[in-house]
């Protein structure tokens, strides 16, 4: 039988969700930075439909980025519920 | 190109055109994790032409700083091996010149208040725009250059820290130690007044006595030797008040 008290182990679980919501909100802030950057950038610099079309591609790949991120954010939320 | 409504379009524009009037030869290290945001934040660096390192980690991060002469660090806190926090430790005794802007992805206020504390010069929080970026290094690299810099110019008074040499109009002039210790110190505080007592602490590390009149002699030899053959006046007395270099 474990000798753990109930209420430090619920408060080490709450720690952990925190630090994993934590982890993710961090994640989520790269591929932001970049699709916020390519966007400035593509405003300021594109001249061509390549350059758009490059602009487009690349924020394409943040963009699955940031629904990974929005996945692992899922999972805690149900691994909470 | 599609127009935006007007105000954020002249925004755009005149933020393009900060951009291209940077003289950016200057040699950036970008130490950054995230390979997407990092091979990001170079190739759009580049696009200001400057030039640009990557690094993914704090100890290669080092080794670049020891081994390369960089005129800025971008840095990463949240870096492998050796944290962003870490490294500003240990470069900070050796590199106290070194302009640093530090990225951090954590919201905490403490992170950012730490990371100043421990030596960074300024600080963004991701998401951050890289326009804004682009803006805080232009700025960090300006104070570099006007205040801590190899090369201090006013109009067309350019000194030399590391070559001991000062030139008016691109003709030399002769300064001695003190005499040029003193002007240093009026350049670095270009168009703000300094007063007698800022000079003889600064640049004589004494304190200042109001019977000696030292400072304004010393005054006078440099005025002679900088402003004597050009008709544009840069060293001025501001009355009641003491000295300013300026070119307006």
């Amino acid at each position: 039988m474990s000798t753990e008290n109930p209420g430090i182990r619920t408060e080490n679980s709450v720690n952990s969700i925190t630090v994993s919501i934590s982890e993710v909100l961090h994640q989520t802030a790269q591929p932001l930075t970049v699709l916020l950057g390519i966007l400035e950038l593509a405003l300021l610099q594109a001249e061509t439909i390549t350059d758009y079309r490059e602009s487009v591609e690349r924020s394409l790949f943040e963009v699955s980025r940031l629904i990974d991120c929005l996945n692992q954010a899922r999972k805690i939320a149900v691994g909470r519920a | 190109m599609p127009r935006l409504n007007g105000r954020r379009f002249i925004l755009q524009e005149q933020i393009a055109e900060k951009s291209a009037s940077i003289p950016s030869s200057a040699k950036l290290l970008v130490a950054e994790d995230d390979v997407p945001l990092a091979q990001f934040l170079k190739r759009g660096l580049q696009g200001s032409k400057y030039e640009v390192d990557l690094v993914h980690d704090g100890e290669i991060a080092l080794q670049s700083l020891n081994t390369s002469k960089y005129d800025l660090l971008v840095l990463d806190l949240n870096l492998p091996k050796l944290d962003g926090m870490a490294l500003l430790a240990k470069i900070r005794p050796s590199m106290p010149g070194l302009p640093v802007l530090v990225l951090t992805g954590r919201t905490g206020l403490e992170d950012r208040i730490m990371a100043l504390d421990q030596g960074a010069d300024d600080c963004l929080l991701k998401p951050f725009s890289f326009n804004e970026l682009g803006a805080r290094t232009r700025a960090l690299l300006r104070r570099k250059n006007n205040g801590c810099g190899r090369v201090l110019q006013v109009g067309d008074l350019v000194l030399d820290r590391e070559r001991f040499m000062v030139e008016r109009a691109g003709k030399r002039i002769d300064l001695t130690s003190k005499e040029f210790s003193l002007l240093e110190y009026l350049m670095v505080n270009s168009r703000k007044p300094v007063t007698r007592a800022m000079i003889m602490e600064n640049v004589w590390k004494a304190p200042y006595d109001a019977n000696s009149n030292l400072v304004d002699v010393y005054v006078k030899y440099v005025r002679d030797k900088v402003d004597m053959d050009s008709p544009v006046k840069l060293l001025r007395t501001i009355r009641g008040i003491g000295y300013v270099v300026a070119d307006n």
